[in-house]
């Protein structure tokens, strides 16, 4: 204390110091000296000291040293040091020491007592000495029978004192901590009276300089006289029960009362009746030796734990992985903040530490009993009392999450205080799962049988080229190995320090998404399309938030773009649809062919899965055009496709891509050598044929031939034939060798999700794993739980290989019409080609002979009715078998309603002929159980009502309505179907379209589909030609009805009616 | 009953009641009937002025049939080494967990543990009862009935209390401890860098410890600050006795007008940090 008492001398000018003495009586009012150092230039700040004192110092001598000092008495300088109390900064100039300054802090704590009211009267006999009055008083409340004559009791003398109630805690701990420091910088003399043990002495001298300074203020604020003692009596709480007690207290009161003065204070009273009062107050009082003699700091400390996360620990032995956690132990003080670390207690050589400012006098008497208690609920505590100077318990860190989940709540509820860093889990935004692939190495390509696959000139990307790859999880920029990350989860250790706190990691949802890259790791280096497919599970794993960065080495830098596009589904490069295309490409579909042409820069197959109507045949057909034009064509290119679309692939690669050299290797003579023995298959591809079309019962019987050759393309339409990986189709396709495969489909699945699997199997060999993976993986999840994870982790794996655009994507849905048509080709059977020939025949030859203009006029009608009726069905005709299998025509409205249907929509089919009305009704109910109502014009008015009311309003109504035009085109609402079918064709366009409009009217909510049909190589593709180049010229051209035709001369007659038989004949398999 | 005393102090006995056994070893000699009433004088509350002298155990036994100044019994102690008082210290220093046992009145088999490894038994020998036991009551027979009272009643405080059982085997409690303590002092150079730089780990400002006092001197320490300012202490007149059910008590009565003055004076750290306070 001297030491720093120097330093503020030097600084502060004047050093004051002082003590107070007092005498063995209890009721001694003390005295008091302060002094400064004579040696010192006291003077300048003297005068100051000497106002405040009143008084001019006098020299003397002090610890042996020359001293300028002021004597006083007790109440003066109590006066002096609540005043001093009172200036929170002090006395300009004036440092006081630590013993005096001491008696400011007890003067200050006596204010607070006074502030609280938190005082008791008292009262003693007069003469006792000060230690017994102490001890009684501590007796007093403890005692159940204390021993009133131990008190001095009796008729006698007493003095009254106003003294500390000591009930309130706060209150009763600083009174400890001053008696603490009391002990240290009060000199034993201060209480010279009895020669008591020194930490005794000091709680006695510090109780008696408060017990003063309480009394002291309350007699300033009891007033000089008070009111009338009558008043007093009656307006306190006090209730007289004994004779004589009313005049025992009225004397008390005024004794209590009076000025700080020491005659007043004493007065004349029945000892036992005082007791008696003063016995009841000490029982509601905070006079307890357990609450005011407890000095080792049991009742207002506790103890603390930190949880202290490895790092700050210096102890280096630690086992190699995560280093273990710490839980300090600490005493704190339940009041303010202090507190230290038990370490500190096991280097005391005596029972006694030092806690802030309180010393704590045998500590351990508590201590251990409440590392115990806690050792209860905690047993790494436990396990650390079993050893030396237990400070603190060691806990691995594979347990801390249970620490701080199971362990913490019940310590917190045994009372305990545990410290930890809140541990925050990391956000999810934080985290990135970091992929680095590192080099590439091209895989060895087993050369194809053919020998014609050596990869030249194109720069081919090839996904089965094999990567190496690493990954990490960057946590908030911490980069975190696979080897850290895999022994994080080993030992369930969730948490990461970052920039000095630590985190909770979320491992659990990491760690399942990053499970197909650990299993990728695992086995041999993965090649690039497994390692795709791997990101995107690990994308379609990850819980929202945490990003997935892929970067790669130097080395890797060529499959940038790749990746980017393959990952982030970014759309490739756009290209220029190929000049020769004929027509025009709407934007998705030329994104299409752009999609087409990048997995093949891949060297990946694909899916093209767009709806129906969205014109997949249009972009392939674009595609293999671009192919020709950018020179990347490598040879012919295949396309199989079920037999009732191969003429509409036909009719439209011509129309569309006229620059290709079609063969159509199909037929019953595809396989008769011509002259020179050549094939004609052969032949084709030696004249530089650029697609061949074929079917895949005609692929599955010609599989050796078809396989002998290297294939550029190969595209497989309604690519659901090839559903049942068991069939002989899709045996068949899969021997097919081909530097490209693409797959087109609008339903990728129709029942199972192994349709899907089948489906890549071809386009992406390996893609989805083998079956059974496949089926484990994704089929079971998603069957079993619905739309759920797997699901979600399916439908991203497949974005890179698998394209689908529906109509109601917001994008294309601007790029349609509302109303948009499609013509749907379709050929002629045997029978209905040698039918067609035969009424022309008969027109032909009836024409020839000489006929009058009527009729000429009439035969050609009739034969128009004929051709469009053996266009429709044989049976029109020629009776017999309404089967479907005699129309093409019928066959292709069934495949068509088929889709409808399943897509849950609604259609109207259109036909001129009642017959042909019939007939489809019957097909349909053959196909799908059920039979559509068929309106037409022999119906009453009832009927027609009572058909369109079901339609449009029974959900459970067949979704197909046939009508015949007449009956059906004009006033209806229809609104339900959004697909519209003329079966067969009114020529003019105005008839159609206010057929059309049943369906598009107010009321419509979809976009209406309109599908014509043609059959290719006959007068119906004829005169769709001519219709749809004067279709903008207005209706006289192209007039009401069919009468313009029969105007036309023999010649031009002939050309309309004419059977081109290539074209139209469809060959049944 | 004497063969298996000697079993039961080598048996790691489990059981709390392992120290009633061994008591009961003590007094086994007795007659029946002398045992019976010794118990039943016990259980009455007959002993009392029990306490340790330096020799022996002493006590008055007080009952019917008793003289009314009560019949004075000395039981002898048993004294341990110093040899076996730092061992002791020195084994539950070792476990700290056995300590806290003690400190908690708690037997464990730790305690017995301890006591075992150091040797100590906190039982005087038949033998010893017989020959030095001392009973003002006369009667030939040892033990008598005042001396199996007696017995029986320290038994009961000795199983209360670990540490009292040490007393009697001239263990102080404070010596116990000083000794254990010295055991577990921590040298502290290695253990003090441990803790070097990790002042105040959560904000709490452990430097209250170094500050320079008389630097601060007249300001509020943190502790004081902590009590005063805090708004539960000054201000929570209803803890105070003016509202308290007690009748028979003085409350002071301030005088309104020179609270006034005296708080402005005085309580200055609350007028002079709080400008808002209650006035």
């Amino acid at each position: 204390m001297t030491s720093s008492g120097r330093i503020s001398q030097e600084k502060l000018g004047v050093f004051l110091q002082g003590r107070c003495r007092f005498g063995t009586l209890w009721e001694d009012q003390g005295k008091a000296k302060l002094w400064v150092s004579a040696e010192t230039d006291w003077m300048q700040a003297g005068a100051q000291v000497s106002g405040l004192m009143g008084t001019e110092p006098l020299p003397g001598m002090e610890n042996g040293q020359p001293v300028m000092f002021w004597e006083m008495g007790g109440d003066r300088f109590i006066e002096l040091m609540s005043d001093w109390s009172g200036l929170s900064a002090g006395v300009p100039g004036v440092s006081l020491s630590s013993e005096l300054d001491l008696y400011v802090r007890g003067a200050r704590l006596a204010t607070a007592v006074i502030a609280n009211r938190d005082v008791l009267a008292f009262a003693a006999g007069r003469g006792q000495e000060w230690p017994r009055v102490f001890a009684h008083c501590l007796d007093l409340a403890d005692a159940v029978n204390p021993d009133w004559e131990a008190w001095g009791g009796g008729k006698g003398v007493f003095v009254a004192a106003w003294i500390p109630a000591w009930s309130i805690k706060q209150l009763r701990v600083l009174r400890t901590m001053l008696v603490s420091v009391a002990q240290r910088v009060w000199p034993a003399e201060v209480w010279a009276g009895v020669n008591e043990h020194r930490e005794k002495w000091a709680m006695s001298a510090m109780e008696r300089w408060l017990w003063r300074c309480v009394d002291w203020h309350a007699r300033k604020l009891l007033g000089p006289t008070g009111p009338p003692e009558s008043t007093r009596l009656s307006g306190s709480s006090f209730r007289v029960r004994y004779r004589g007690e009313e005049e025992t207290v009225l004397h008390w009161q005024t004794a209590l009362a009076a000025e700080n003065m020491h005659e007043q204070r004493a007065f004349s009273a029945d000892g036992w009746l005082l007791w008696r009062m003063i016995h009841e107050t000490f029982q509601a009082s905070g006079w307890r030796r357990t609450l005011l003699c407890n000095r080792s700091g049991g009742g207002h400390y506790h103890l603390e734990f930190d949880l202290c996360p490895p790092g700050n620990q210096l102890l280096e032995r630690q086992e190699p992985g995560q280093p273990d956690w710490q839980l300090r132990y600490y005493v704190a003080h339940n009041v303010w903040p202090v507190r230290a670390p038990l370490t500190e207690w096991w280097q005391q050589p005596e029972r006694a530490w030092r806690v802030g400012r309180e010393w704590l006098l045998e500590p351990d008497s508590w201590i251990l009993p409440a590392l115990q208690k806690a050792g209860q609920v905690a047993p790494v505590i436990a396990h650390s009392l079993q050893h030396k100077a237990p400070a603190a318990a060691r806990i691995e860190a594979q347990n801390v999450v249970h620490f701080l989940t199971e362990t913490v709540p019940d310590l917190l509820e045994q009372g305990f205080v545990v410290k930890f860093q809140d541990l925050q889990s990391v956000p999810l935004q934080d985290i990135r799962i970091r992929v680095r692939i590192g080099k590439t190495r091209r895989k060895v390509t087993s050369p194809r049988k053919s020998g014609t696959g050596e990869r030249i000139d194109e720069s081919f990307f090839e996904t089965n080229q094999l990567v190496d790859f690493d990954w990490t999880v960057a946590i908030a920029g911490e980069e975190v190995s696979r080897e850290v990350f895999e022994s994080m989860v080993r030992q369930r250790t969730p948490f990461i320090e970052l920039e000095g706190t630590w985190k909770l990691v979320p491992l659990e949802h990491l760690w399942g998404a990053l499970q197909p890259l650990r299993q990728g790791s695992r086995g041999a280096a993965g090649n690039l399309l497994a390692l795709t497919r791997n990101l995107l599970q690990v994308e379609a794993g990850m819980p929202e938030g945490i990003g997935l960065q892929v970067e790669l080495d130097p080395a890797a830098q060529g499959l940038r773009e790749t990746l980017e596009v393959l990952l982030q589904h970014r759309q490739p490069p756009q290209l220029e649809p190929p000049s020769a295309f004929r027509g025009s490409l709407r934007s998705y579909q030329i994104k299409g062919l752009a999609w087409l042409a990048h997995l093949r820069h891949m060297g990946l197959g694909g899916v093209l899965a767009d709806d129906m109507g969205l014109g997949k045949t249009v972009q392939v057909l674009a595609y293999l055009l671009y192919l020709k034009e950018a020179g990347l064509t490598r040879g012919p290119h295949l396309l199989l496709c079920p037999t009732s679309l191969l003429t509409n692939w036909r009719t439209e690669a011509e129309r569309f891509a006229p620059g290709l050299k079609l063969y159509m290797h199909h037929g019953a003579d595809r396989n008769n050598p011509d002259n020179s023995g050549l094939l004609p298959l052969d032949k084709a591809l030696s004249q530089d044929c650029d697609l061949v079309l074929t079917t895949y019962a005609t692929a599955v019987r010609d599989l050796d031939q078809l396989t002998l050759q290297m294939w550029d393309v190969v595209v497989i339409d309604e690519a659901q034939a090839i559903k049942n990986p068991d069939t002989k189709q899709a045996q068949a396709v899969l021997h097919l060798h081909a530097h490209h495969r693409l797959a087109l489909t609008g339903t990728p699945v129709e029942n199972r999700l192994e349709e899907l699997w089948s489906i890549l199997q071809f386009t992406t060999p390996g893609y989805l794993g083998s079956l059974t993976w496949f089926r484990h993986h994704f089929v079971e999840s998603i069957v079993s739980q619905g739309e759920t994870s797997a699901a979600r982790e399916l439908h991203q794996v497949l974005q890179p290989v698998l394209l689908r655009r529906t109509k109601t994507d917001p994008d294309i849905r601007l790029e349609l019409p509302d109303k948009w048509e499609v013509v749907e080709y379709a050929g002629l059977t045997t029978e209905q080609a040698a039918l067609y020939q035969a009424v022309i025949n008969r027109l032909f030859a009836g024409l020839n002979e000489a006929v009058g203009p009527m009729s000429r006029r009439g035969r050609i009608l009739t034969t128009l009715v004929r051709l469009k009726q053996v266009c429709d069905h044989p049976c029109l005709t020629s009776g017999g078998s309404v089967d479907a299998g005699r129309s093409a025509k019928l066959r292709r409205l069934l495949d068509l309603l088929e889709e409808v249907v399943e897509e849950g929509e609604a259609a109207l089919v259109f036909t001129q002929f009642r017959g042909m009305g019939e007939v489809v009704c019957s097909a349909l109910e053959r196909r799908f159980g059920w039979r559509p109502e068929f309106l037409h014009g022999g119906l009453s008015t009832g009927q027609r009502a009572r058909i369109i009311e079901n339609f449009q309003t029974r959900a459970d109504a067949p979704p197909v309505l046939v009508l015949s035009l007449k009956a059906g085109g004009l006033g209806l609402n229809l609104t339900r179907a959004n697909h519209v079918f003329h079966f067969d064709r009114w020529w003019n366009p105005a008839v159609e379209d206010q057929a059309t409009d049943r369906v598009f009217r107010i009321g419509q909510v979809k976009d209406v589909q309109v599908h014509k049909f043609v059959c290719t190589g006959t007068l119906e593709e004829r005169i769709d030609d001519l219709i749809r180049s004067k279709r903008a010229l207005s209706a006289t051209v192209v007039g009401e009805s069919e009468g313009w035709i029969t105007e036309m001369d023999n010649e031009s007659l002939r050309n309309l009616f004419s059977l081109n038989l290539p074209t139209a004949l469809e060959e049944e398999d | 009953m004497a063969n298996g005393s000697s079993s039961k102090r080598s048996r790691a006995a489990t059981q709390p009641g392992w120290v009633a056994d061994e008591w009961a070893d003590v007094v086994a000699g007795a007659e029946a009937g002398r045992a019976r009433r010794g118990r039943q004088w016990a259980r009455q509350g007959a002993v009392t002025e029990l306490r340790l002298e330096e020799n022996a155990l002493r006590a008055v036994v007080k009952g019917n049939g008793l003289p009314v100044s009560g019949v004075e019994v000395r039981l002898p102690r048993v004294c341990c080494t110093e040899t076996q008082q730092q061992t002791l210290a020195d084994i539950l220093a070792n476990r700290p967990d056995w300590l806290a046992s003690m400190l908690t009145n708690t037997w464990t088999t730790g305690i017995q543990e301890a006591l075992i490894q150091a040797k100590i038994s906190l039982f005087p020998e038949p033998s010893q009862i017989l020959t030095k036991a001392e009973c003002a009551c006369g009667d030939s027979v040892r033990p008598c009935a005042h001396m199996t009272a007696v017995a029986y009643r320290w038994l009961t405080e000795v199983q209360s209390s670990p540490l009292k059982a040490l007393e009697y085997v001239g263990i102080e409690r404070r010596s116990l401890l000083e000794r254990a303590h010295r055991c577990s002092l921590v040298a502290d150079e290695g253990e003090a860098t441990m803790h070097e730089g990790e002042n105040g780990g959560y904000g709490i400002n452990e430097n209250v410890l170094n500050e320079v006092e008389s630097v601060i001197e007249g300001g509020l320490w943190t502790e004081e600050r902590a009590v005063l300012l805090a708004p539960a202490v000054l201000g929570s007149e209803a803890q105070s006795a003016t509202e308290s059910e007690l009748h028979h008590t003085l409350d002071p009565v301030w005088q309104e007008n020179r609270l006034e003055v005296w708080q402005k004076r005085y309580l200055t750290w609350e007028f002079g940090d709080r400008p808002s306070c209650r006035c």
